[in-house]
């Protein structure tokens, strides 16, 4: 069941508020066995046949976390069992992700004839299994607290962040499930929480999905079929998916945080205006956050992080980023991507080092530098996306060339001639909300807050210093014209639904 | 209270919005936009011709590859059975298609459905043509669809369609490239001005560019849950149920080795397979029916009058059968 549809909007999730509130009246927790439920069933919507792989993970999942939390086992079984519930749940992931990947390359590098079996990847296996090696992590570590088998089937389950995140902590939900104010029925939770999934909405349906996709698919397809672009198509092309990801994943992450919150269990954000990044290392901070985080925390620093000397360092980011780039898909262009995040994230590095060796203040910035660091970021991630979103390495090629100019440097449309120029008028107004106006963290920063260390204080007081932050009229305040907008805004939407068909989120895939 | 006040403003902006669209749906209900007039004529002169014809009649159901494809002047000539070219335009969906021929049919009447291969492979949603003709002309169609479909209609009408219909209202547009249609199609409802003898340069030369049917990569086996197939399957109950004989066919088009291969085999004979479950006898083989290009007009599914000529002998022969057998009972012979 996809977050914009019909039928999650209109029957799913009005029954699950419904018998969460009801339910919650009957016993304590009974209103987690309702989610819990609910969940399952949001699941088996797409493959009742995988609900027992998400059972099993879970069960298994809890089984071993719980023995690792126990201080009394000795150290050495303690090790062994945490490799053993990581070598499980990396198993899992390995086989139905990697499988035909693996076999794809051992027939072509040692000319052998494995036949691909047909394995169908279970929707969010990439999520839940991370989610829940850095339970396992934690509890090895003793940083997670309560046991208890419903919290942590509902942890994992929870429908709102079940298939494509936001990646949370034990230690950051579970308290939330056992705060006895839960499952009280709050008005403000089911207005901020519906003001977040709407916006999130508006951001994939309005904005992803009938402006850019078209033509990101377009240029895309042209490329793996070989068509030659023109200099102007490419650069569009891959605008519009530049764009098309943002829109999509963040405005997912949004309707996810909304769809929680209604249920008042807050999630952390996972975008923070990447575009606007200065750096690389800003863009990683301000991209998937609860993604990067995992990668920093579970990887880079048990990697050895910083600690053993530079090289190492550099060593350790290719590493992180080549295998987050793997994690994102079972092909070589993703490893390319990772690859090219992991370079970038070196070059960064190494200029800060140049710009310390050579006694700069890295503390001090001057609107120049700031703006030739938005440029240079943003250019990166943008020839780094072809690679993140071409079917196969020909295909990125084509575009990177076409983008370079290898076909001349045509002011003209070919492959998107059906668009037109006022096409490219659409992606500057788009190009105008990423980087002109509020993100939805921004714009519900009053009535949001989450209480974990995922943005950094760094991020959280440029935030402050936004001029929207200090407009504060221009932010969201709950009341009747904001409702009777949103409101307007949900038909708009809900029509354009119905008769567009249904999109997966870009996520969903990962 | 002041979240309270938030959810009804979201509940009250959504009803406005819903209310107010409505009420520029109903306001510019039946006004004939520009896009629509010509259809219209079409509808109007098939219509006449099948109340003309005098049943038990033959009627050959289909869009634009019937009308181009098949001689019902020859069939009526060659067998003495009335025969009525029920042939339109296929941009429409096939349960619209479909719709037509239940105010052309009458009991005892034996109709053919040699559809376009896609109409198997659709997923029949209301496409803006359609919704663009219904609104404008045919609102006893839109009554007659189920409650689902009557709102996928609704929120499928474009702001830009809308505006159309607002100004048709006001000032209805006359059909400014009219075509004399009893100029271009004889009485049985045959197109008749396909001549071979007439087709310029640029047809001869775009006859020979015609390429494979669109989207036969992506034909399979067809999936019987699919709308289009419900449709037609609608359709042959209707037929069923109101005493009208039903004969499937395949489409005149042009003959691609492609067609030959595997996977689009399977979805040629799952064509067949689907109206033998149904209990409707399949006239001939989809090769029987596949010509050389040299045969066709203006694109794949339409042939020249000697190719018409040709594509209707063959079906004569394949019909005589069903002829026979359904008309001696009508007569009581």
């Amino acid at each position: 069941m996809l977050f914009n549809s019909i039928e999650f909007i209109f029957l799913f999730l009005p029954i699950t508020l419904l018998s969460y509130l009801l339910t919650s009246r009957l016993f304590y927790s009974s209103w987690a066995i309702s989610c819990v439920a609910a969940s399952l069933f949001f699941y088996g919507w797409w493959n009742p046949k995988y609900l027992s792989l998400l059972i099993f993970s879970i069960l298994f999942n809890y089984c071993v976390g719980f023995f690792l939390s126990k201080n009394s086992i000795v150290p050495i079984i303690r090790k062994n069992l945490l490799f053993l519930g990581i070598a499980v749940n990396l198993g899992l992931i390995g086989y139905f992700k990697y499988t035909n990947f693996f076999l794809e390359n051992l027939n072509a590098i040692i000319n052998t004839n494995f036949s691909h079996p047909q394995i169908i990847l279970p929707l969010g296996i990439s999520f839940f299994t991370f989610q829940q090696i850095a339970y396992l992590v934690d509890s090895y570590r003793g940083e997670t607290k309560e046991y208890n088998l419903l919290y942590y089937s509902l942890f994992v389950s929870f429908f709102p962040q079940l298939i494509a995140g936001p990646i949370v902590h034990h230690k950051d939900i579970i308290p939330q499930f056992t705060n006895k104010s839960i499952a009280r029925f709050s008005s403000e939770n089911i207005a901020v929480g519906l003001a977040f999934f709407l916006l999130g909405l508006f951001k994939k349906v309005l904005l992803a999905d009938s402006i850019v996709a078209g033509a990101a698919n377009q240029t895309f397809s042209a490329a793996t079929a070989g068509s030659e672009l023109s200099f102007l198509d490419a650069w569009v092309g891959t605008l519009a998916y530049t764009f098309q990801l943002y829109f999509d994943f963040s405005g997912y992450s949004d309707m996810a945080i909304g769809a929680a919150r209604i249920f008042g269990i807050r999630l952390p954000i996972n975008f923070n205006s990447p575009y606007k990044a200065v750096s690389i290392s800003d863009f990683w901070r301000r991209w998937h956050i609860t993604l990067s985080n995992f990668l920093r925390d579970y990887l880079y620093i048990p990697l050895g992080g910083s600690r053993k000397g530079e090289l190492r360092r550099n060593l350790n980011l290719i590493i992180t980023m080549l295998l987050g780039g793997l994690w994102h898909g079972a092909g070589w262009t993703f490893v390319v991507w990772g690859g090219l995040h992991g370079v970038y994230l070196v070059l960064n590095h190494q200029w800060r080092s140049l710009r310390k060796f050579l006694g700069h203040n890295l503390q001090q910035s001057f609107w120049w530098s700031q703006i030739l660091g938005y440029v240079v970021t943003f250019l990166a991630v943008v020839v780094a996306w072809v690679f993140f979103r071409a079917e196969s390495m020909d295909a990125s090629f084509n575009i990177l060339g076409a983008m370079s100019g290898k076909n001349g440097v045509s002011l003209s449309l070919n492959v998107l001639s059906d668009k037109g120029f006022t096409f490219i008028g659409k992606l500057i107004l788009l190009g105008f909300v990423i980087w002109c106006l509020p993100n939805t963290n921004q714009l519900v920063a009053n009535y949001f807050k989450f209480k974990g260390n995922y943005v950094s204080e760094k991020h959280k007081s440029n935030n402050n210093r936004n001029i929207f932050h200090r407009l504060k009229s221009y932010l969201w305040h709950p009341g009747i014209i904001g409702g009777i907008l949103l409101g307007l805004g949900l038909f708009i939407v809900v029509k354009m639904m119905i008769k567009v068909p249904e999109s997966e989120f870009l996520y969903f895939n990962f | 209270m002041k979240y309270r006040n938030f959810l009804r403003g979201i509940l009250l902006g959504f009803l406005i919005g819903l209310f107010s669209f409505s009420l520029v749906i109903i306001f510019q209900l039946g006004a004939p936009t520009q896009s629509t007039i010509e259809r219209a004529e079409l509808y109007e002169f098939k219509t006449k011709i099948a109340q003309s014809t005098n049943s038990p009649k033959l009627a050959i159901i289909a869009g634009s590859s019937a009308r181009l494809g098949i001689s019902c002047e020859l069939i009526q000539e060659k067998t003495g059975v009335s025969c009525f070219n029920g042939g339109t335009v296929a941009d429409m969906s096939v349960d619209y298609v479909l719709s037509l021929p239940r105010k052309w049919l009458n009991p005892g009447d034996t109709v053919i459905l040699p559809l376009e291969y896609y109409y198997y492979n659709t997923s029949d949603r209301p496409n803006a043509t359609v919704i663009d003709y219904v609104m404008a002309h045919d609102l006893d169609y839109f009554l007659s669809l189920d409650l689902i479909t009557k709102i996928q209609f609704i929120s499928s009408i474009s702001l830009g369609r809308l505006k159309e219909g607002i100004f048709a209202k006001f000032n209805p547009p006359q059909n400014i490239n009219k075509t004399d249609l009893q100029k271009t199609h004889n009485q049985y409802g045959d197109i008749i001005d396909n001549r071979e003898a007439d087709m310029t340069q640029e047809q001869l030369k775009n006859q020979e560019s015609i390429a494979p049917l669109g989207g036969v990569e992506d034909w399979d086996s067809i999936n019987l849950n699919n709308r289009g197939i419900k449709n037609i399957l609608k359709f042959i109950d209707w037929c069923n149920q109101n005493n009208i004989k039903v004969l499937a066919s395949w489409p005149n088009t042009t003959y691609f080795e492609i067609y030959q291969q595997e996977q689009q085999q399977n979805f040629l004979n799952s064509i067949e397979k689907f109206y033998e479950s149904n209990n409707v006898p399949v006239i001939g083989t989809p090769e029987d029916f596949m010509y050389d290009k040299s045969m066709f007009y203006d694109s794949n599914y339409h042939l020249h009058d000697r190719g018409v000529k040709i594509r209707t002998l063959q079906l004569i022969e394949l019909i005589q059968p069903y002829l026979k057998s359904s008309y001696l009972q009508e007569e009581g012979k």
